[in-house]
């Protein structure tokens, strides 16, 4: 028994199958429609750990790639050691490359550091100790082609080869990392002619970018060589896809969109969301790193990209979180898996990925190892739903969809997938419903344009028929009144005006008959002779702060951006009622100054009054944006409409109260405006300033508890 | 060239030194089996089997042989104690018994009954730290006088003046923590065998397996004290939940228990090429636990210190005991037996065995009225629902089911402690709850009703976080934290709660287990859902060590069994193993620390048959038929976790986790899962004696009685023993 067990743990340590366990060291999350990572099943597990000390022909010293063949061959550059390996899919060592030859010269291979096998066997390997790359058949280890020492106008005197990654398209181009060039990869032609830069990494145009432009136009030629240059992003690595294109990932990128692109045989970046939208390949959630006082992002770095047979998911391994993310061709999540740590399945420096039977196999050079990962059976259930959804089968991939469902409520995607395939069975109010839980706007947008009309259609009758019913009611209700009117000599007023009228609040004021009495209302309250209350502004206030609060949740799903979860009451009271409480006491202030002849409660009355068009505005606005589509901002215009009347009303109310001419009404509350600036400052100030004597003393409890 | 012949001369003398120590040992005691003997020059120890012949020393014998230590690691080899200490700026330092003790004979010894007793006595750091090693009939016991360790002692004279005069300019050093028999039987390159470590569902370290390159393992026996902050947690990690290791050196085996301050106890393995040359295992038991806080945290002036934790010597002597196997051949299923038997768990009783259902009621929630939020709840499964699933599942032929009930009482799921059956009138009140107990009674079923009784999440129900909050080192409450699961950096917008100081923990059992007296009919009980699993203690001014909360959780556990009939944990650690009739959450795996070759069911080796093990839900795995295999090979029963209403009402709300859980679609599952584990069942009574990995992918698992389960992982049939095992299938081979 003893041998046996002994035997058998070294047949494990060789051959693999490590049975998989229930589950992953490593979290296994997605993002929600407000990118916050939330749980899933595991997608990936490790299915087997090929380790440098036991794997033959190890041990590995410092490899630095690995490259699955179209017959499952593994070829795996180690580096350190100045040879290829190539194993067979078990993991059993087939040979071992050390030299290979270019026109009947035997050339050794020193550091090969990037490897390549094209469809046709033809092996291509970056040789970076001897900055050389061949290409050679991978059979008889024999070919023509050596690229040394590129010369060409356009790469310099000063440019040195240092070939780190290679890579060849269907047509038989080549391409070359070579470190230390920032423009691009070097393109060489079949036979091995440079032939430019390729998928030149565009600098971004920022302001900081248009800032030294302008500067380095008025420095002398000694400044602006001492002037740190602005280079493109560098690219990390490459893997040419049976698609044609090229994909690509970059470090040291300053945002982290674009990380991984696939690149057309122009060079251009076509890898897009729907809708034009950049893909953020890693995660949405960064972790943000304190240097003493000084915090920073820390951006996701990937080493390597490989993409399925069929170009529908791309795999790309991020050094800086220890993760590999899986995303379809339209750049959904499908899987993340891995995490930095001492674990199995966990990484310390992984540089290679490659994809071998649908597993995963990545290149850890620190851990010196090969860690195999196998889809779960959630994830391949992912993969059949994508590709029948890619393929335009939505009808067949809903069950599919519905399965994953079961599997994972945190799935929008497949919420998204099963909307799709109940509009194409014109089932539209259950798509909504499907396309809302999967965050899916665009075609919620288009798929409520159908549910809308419809309920137009349908209620077309009623609604005709309670407008005309509601039509002839007004008309006798106001014949009716007109009769008692002539007895009270009193004018019809709408329910409105009688609210007004009842919480005190002069009728010309919010609803000015512009052409007519525009200033009546404000003088009303400047000089006449009834008195006015304030708790009618009051009550406006009031309706105010529940106006923004019913905009923050109540607006419509389409315009909505927000966790009704996160809502901070808090916040939304002082956006709505501390502007106003700090509008007012900046104008009374600024009031004072000047010595204009306003009294406080006018300022109150008239930014309250002047909020009451707004506040309805919001109110409908918000109501209707629930009835709207994407490209119907009538909801916004609403919005903005009852602004600009707002505005209008404060201006009439300034110019009244204040005794101003117009443009002096204008100044003045141009430097209200200033003023609120001023007393944010300072608030900001004294808050800070609160907060941190807040935590000192805080600290010194805690100081004191724990010396006592 | 007469430089040259010195230098020759030296490295001669150099290698012959070891050689020349010749060890002058002395038997200090013996009995029919053993016999230890000490060695008073190096000051190590030798315990000799006689029945086998087998040699177990402190200190390895050859280690001239071994090149790959170097500086302390090589010296530490030498060292039957490994100690680490603080200066008074908090500065951490390392010395071990040979270099700061016995090299210059600074350490004392004498013969006790059976065994011997050995003060070190440290004069550079000054301290001294008294050991003692008694022979015992299956064994060694090895014990680190905690209270009699002594600080600040820089002579050894007793004459006041030279005190004064040897203390004048020394700072106090403090030993934070000792490491004890470090390199005890450790072995060799030319050993076979491996380390059995008790980490999760248990893990095998393969002697000289080559992971030069990875950390040596070092975990916290039943986890990391949770009061200490944690800055980040990046990957899931099982915790060391029995205080034990195995080593099976060349089928001689050995296992190591710590029998007294296990609370306090760190296990350590390590193979050969990482540290040393040799392969490893040993307890380090902490008095002092450091801990960097951050003050002015959010300012420009933020600064890190580190601070010490009270020093916890309570648990009177840190004992280990190693005994001896005595047969050849031995592996760790032997090792798991002895275990076993030492913890004398009580045979399980006929509590049901099948499938368990973990329900959620009711989760906190934010609902929106005429667009204004407000906290809410969310009922998920009221208890008539429950009821209904429970008859639905029994009709349709599950046997043996048991309910595990959470967000049940109008307290906890609000986040309050519970400290009675306080029912919730939206989950359908006392009627609705009578409904449910006579469901479970009428399908046999088990019902259990979650209880936390550790984290506080909410002030409330008796219990208030400024009164009954276990604190940090700096004697503020500790607060807990979410962790995010990208960065694993903490949740800025998740929630944070409080740990209930151990003692209050104590008096909180105690008020439920009072309420629930006699409330609660058979195969009715109570779920522990922390318990079990989190050990942890309150620093600060008037401090309560982890030993010290091993007491309360004791008396804690001790009142609910006798009020509860049926007490279960999640992922209980061996201090809650008396107490219990079913562990949940039962760990499959181990934590697969890169150092560590194989899982084994070591957890299960030992738990089998004294109680009911559960997985973690089922329905929440990537691989389920998978998971079921495992399950068959480990001797656990399936878990679900569900929810009768739509689950698209736990969007937006913590239960966003669970992200599989409609009854209805997850029926058809459970039925077949339990008709497949269905003749497993009466297993569960019995101990689980053998477990053998045949092939990669084939198991066996051999119960009490002889029945053995053949578990075939592989995409063939497989053929063994003359039975034919399908394939992705298992079999049972019934003894005649």
């Amino acid at each position: 028994m003893k041998t046996r067990t002994c035997l058998i743990f070294f047949l494990a340590l060789i051959l693999l199958p490590v049975m998989t366990v229930a589950e992953t060291v490593y979290p296994s999350y997605t993002y929600n429609e407000w990118d916050e990572s939330v749980s899933t099943p595991d997608g990936y597990d490790v299915f087997a750990t090929v380790r440098s000390a036991q794997a033959e022909g190890g041990p590995w010293k410092g490899p630095q790639d690995l490259c699955v063949t179209d017959d499952g061959r593994i070829l795996l550059a180690d580096t350190g050691n100045d040879r290829i390996l190539e194993y067979d899919r078990d993991w059993h060592l087939k040979r071992e490359i050390r030299e290979v030859v270019i026109g009947g010269q035997t050339i050794p291979l020193e550091g090969p550091n990037g490897l390549h096998v094209s469809e046709e066997g033809l092996l291509y390997a970056a040789l970076k100790t001897s900055a050389r790359a061949v290409v050679v058949d991978l059979e008889t280890l024999q070919g023509t082609l050596m690229i040394e020492n590129p010369e060409n106008a356009l790469l310099g005197d000063d440019f040195t080869f240092s070939p780190a990654k290679i890579g060849a398209d269907n047509a038989g181009r080549i391409y070359i990392l070579s470190t230390g060039c920032y423009s691009g990869f070097l393109q060489f032609s079949p036979q091995g002619e440079f032939m430019g830069y390729y998928g030149a990494n565009k600098v971004a145009v920022t302001p900081e970018v248009l800032f030294n432009y302008y500067w380095k136009s008025i420095m002398t030629n000694e400044q602006r060589q001492n002037m740190t240059s602005i280079l493109p992003v560098e690219y990390s690595n490459l893997f040419c896809a049976p698609d044609g294109f090229v994909y690509a990932t970059t470090v040291a990128t300053s945002s982290p969109v674009n990380q991984v692109k696939r690149l057309n045989p122009l060079g251009n970046n076509t890898y897009f969301a729907r809708g034009e939208k950049e893909i953020n390949f890693g995660d949405e959630e960064l972790a943000v790193t304190a240097q003493g006082a000084a915090s920073s992002t820390l951006l996701p770095t990937f080493v390597d990209a490989a993409v399925t047979k069929d170009s529908e998911f791309i795999f790309a391994v991020d050094r800086s979180y220890g993760r590999v993310f899986e995303r379809d061709r339209t750049g959904n999540l499908i899987a993340v898996f891995g995490a930095l740590g001492n674990q199995e399945g966990t990484f310390r420096q992984p540089v290679a990925l490659d994809i071998l039977d649908g597993n995963v196999l990545v290149l850890d050079t620190a851990k010196n190892c090969v860690m195999v990962y196998a889809p779960t059976d959630y994830t391949r259930l992912v993969h059949e739903a994508v590709s029948l959804y890619n393929a335009g089968r939505y009808e067949s991939s809903r069950t599919v969809w519905n399965e994953v469902l079961k599997r994972n409520s945190n799935a929008t995607q497949a919420y998204a997938g099963v909307g799709r395939a109940l509009l194409k069975e014109n089932q539209h109010e259950e798509a909504l419903t499907y396309f809302r839980l999967g965050d899916s706007r665009e075609e919620y947008s288009q798929t409520y344009r159908i549910v809308r009309l419809d309920h137009l259609r349908s209620g077309a009758v009623w609604f005709i028929g309670a407008l005309a019913a509601l039509f002839v009611v007004t008309k006798v209700v106001s014949v009716i009144r007109k009769k008692k009117k002539t007895d009270e000599d009193q004018k019809a007023d709408g329910i409105l005006v009688r609210c007004m009228k009842k919480l005190h609040i002069p009728v010309h004021t919010v609803f000015p008959k512009a052409v007519f009495h525009p200033f009546l209302g404000f003088q009303e309250i400047r000089f006449g002779e009834e008195k006015t209350y304030l708790w009618g502004a009051a009550v406006i206030a009031v309706l105010y702060v529940l106006a923004t609060i019913y905009q923050y949740v109540g607006t419509g799903y389409l315009f909505n951006e927000n966790n009704i979860a996160d809502i901070n009451l808090w916040l939304l009271l002082a956006k709505s009622l501390g502007v106003l409480v700090i509008f007012c006491a900046a104008q009374w202030s600024v009031s004072i100054l000047i010595n204009t002849s306003g009294r406080l409660s006018d300022i109150i009355l008239t930014a309250c009054y002047a909020l009451a068009p707004y506040t309805i505005a919001i109110f409908i606005g918000t109501w209707l944006s629930n009835y709207m589509l994407l490209d119907e901002m009538y909801a916004s215009y609403i919005i903005t409409l009852g602004l600009l009347w707002g505005v209008v009303i404060l201006l009439i109310g300034t110019i009244t109260c204040h005794e101003l001419s117009f443009s002096r009404a204008l100044g003045f509350l141009l430097l209200t405006v200033a003023g609120m600036a001023v007393i944010v400052f300072v608030g900001v100030l004294f808050y800070t300033l609160l907060e941190q004597l807040i935590t000192f003393l805080s600290t010194l409890y805690v100081e004191i508890v724990f010396r006592m | 060239m007469l430089n040259r012949i010195w230098f020759i001369l030296l490295i001669v003398l150099c290698l012959l030194l070891p050689a020349a120590a010749v060890c002058e040992w002395e038997t200090v005691a013996e009995n029919d089996r053993l016999v230890l003997a000490y060695d008073p020059q190096e000051s190590q120890i030798m315990l000799t089997d006689r029945v086998t012949g087998e040699i177990w020393r402190s200190t390895p014998e050859d280690i001239a042989q071994d090149t790959v230590a170097s500086g302390m690691n090589k010296i530490n080899r030498q060292s039957d104690l490994i100690v680490t200490f603080h200066n008074p700026t908090y500065v951490t330092n390392q010395v071990n018994s040979y270099t700061g003790s016995i090299k210059n004979g600074d350490f004392t010894w004498e013969k006790i009954e059976n065994g011997v007793e050995i003060r070190y006595y440290f004069p550079k750091q000054g301290f001294l730290i008294p050991v003692r090693y008694e022979l015992e009939e299956d064994g060694l016991k090895a014990s680190v006088l905690s209270q009699q360790i002594q600080e600040n002692v820089w002579t050894l004279s007793e004459n006041p003046e030279d005190i004064e005069k040897a203390a004048s300019g020394k700072d106090k050093q403090s030993v934070m923590t000792v490491s004890l028999l470090p390199f005890m039987g450790a072995a060799g390159t030319g050993d076979e065998g491996y380390l059995v470590i008790p980490d999760g569902s248990g893990a095998l370290i393969h002697f000289n397996n080559g992971r030069s390159s990875a950390a040596a393992y070092q975990q916290d026996v039943f986890g990391r004290d949770s009061t200490l902050s944690v800055k980040k947690a990046a990957t899931r990690t099982f915790q060391v939940n029995m205080p034990l290791f195995g080593m099976i050196r060349n089928g001689f085996g050995m296992m190591a228990v710590v029998d007294q301050g296990a609370a306090q106890a760190q296990l350590n393995a390590a193979v050969s090429g990482q540290l040393t040359g040799y392969n490893n295992a040993y307890f380090t038991v902490t008095y002092i636990s450091m801990e960097s806080n951050t003050l002015m945290a959010g300012s420009s002036s933020s600064k890190s210190v580190t601070l010490a934790a009270n020093t916890f010597r309570d648990m009177g002597d840190f004992v280990v005991r190693y005994y001896l196997l005595d047969k050849e051949n031995a592996d760790y299923t032997d090792i798991a037996a002895l275990y076993r038997s030492q913890l004398k768990l009580t045979d399980h009783t006929g509590t049901p065995a099948g499938t368990q259902l973990k329900m959620v009621a009711s989760i906190p929630s934010i609902k929106t009225f005429i667009g204004i939020p407000y906290n809410s709840v969310t009922v998920l499964t009221s208890y008539g629902e429950a009821a209904d699933v429970l008859t639905d599942l029994h009709q349709a032929g599950v046997e043996g089911l048991t309910l595990q009930y959470a967000g049940w009482s109008s307290q906890s799921v609000q986040g309050r402690m519970v400290t009675g059956l306080d029912l919730d009138g939206r989950l359908g009140g006392q009627d609705g709850f009578n409904r449910l107990l006579s469901a479970a009674e009428n399908t046999s079923s088990g019902l259990t009703l979650s209880v936390d009784l550790v984290n506080l999440y909410k002030n409330g129900n008796g219990y208030w976080s400024l009164f009954s909050a276990a604190d940090n080192v700096n004697s503020t409450a500790r607060i807990m934290n979410e962790y995010l699961m990208s960065t694993g950096a903490q949740d800025p917008s998740g929630k944070s709660w409080y740990l209930l100081r151990p003692d209050v923990v104590k008096d909180a059992a105690e008020k439920l287990a009072s309420s629930l007296s006699g409330k609660l009919k058979e195969h009715t009980g109570v779920t522990l859902t922390a318990l079990g699993k989190t050990l942890y203690s309150s620093l600060g001014k008037n401090g309560i060590s982890r030993t010290a909360s091993g007491a309360y959780w004791q008396k804690a556990f001790e009142a609910l069994q006798t009020s509860v009939p049926y007490l279960t944990a999640e992922t209980p650690s061996s201090y809650a193993f008396p107490y219990l009739i079913q562990a949940d959450g039962t760990p499959m795996a181990s934590s697969r620390y890169d150092v560590t070759d194989t899982d084994i069911p070591f957890y299960q080796l030992v738990v089998h048959g004294a109680m009911v093990m559960y997985t973690e839900p089922l329905n929440e795995l990537g691989n389920i038929e998978d998971a079921v295999l495992k399950m068959a090979e480990y001797g656990v029963y399936p878990a679900w976790r569900l929810i009768y209403r739509d689950p698209a009402l736990l969007s937006g709300t913590d239960g966003a986790d669970w992200y599989a859980t409609s009854v209805s679609a997850w029926r058809e599952d459970v039925i077949r899962v339990a008709e497949q584990m269905k003749q497993l069942s009466h297993y569960a009574s019995m101990s689980m004696t053998g477990h053998e990995r045949l092939t990669a992918d084939l198991s066996v698992t051999t119960y009490e009685n002889g029945d053995r389960v053949y578990v075939n992982y592989g995409n063939t049939d497989a053929q063994e023993d003359g039975i034919t095992v399908p394939a992705r299938s298992f079999t049972i081979r019934e003894v005649e």
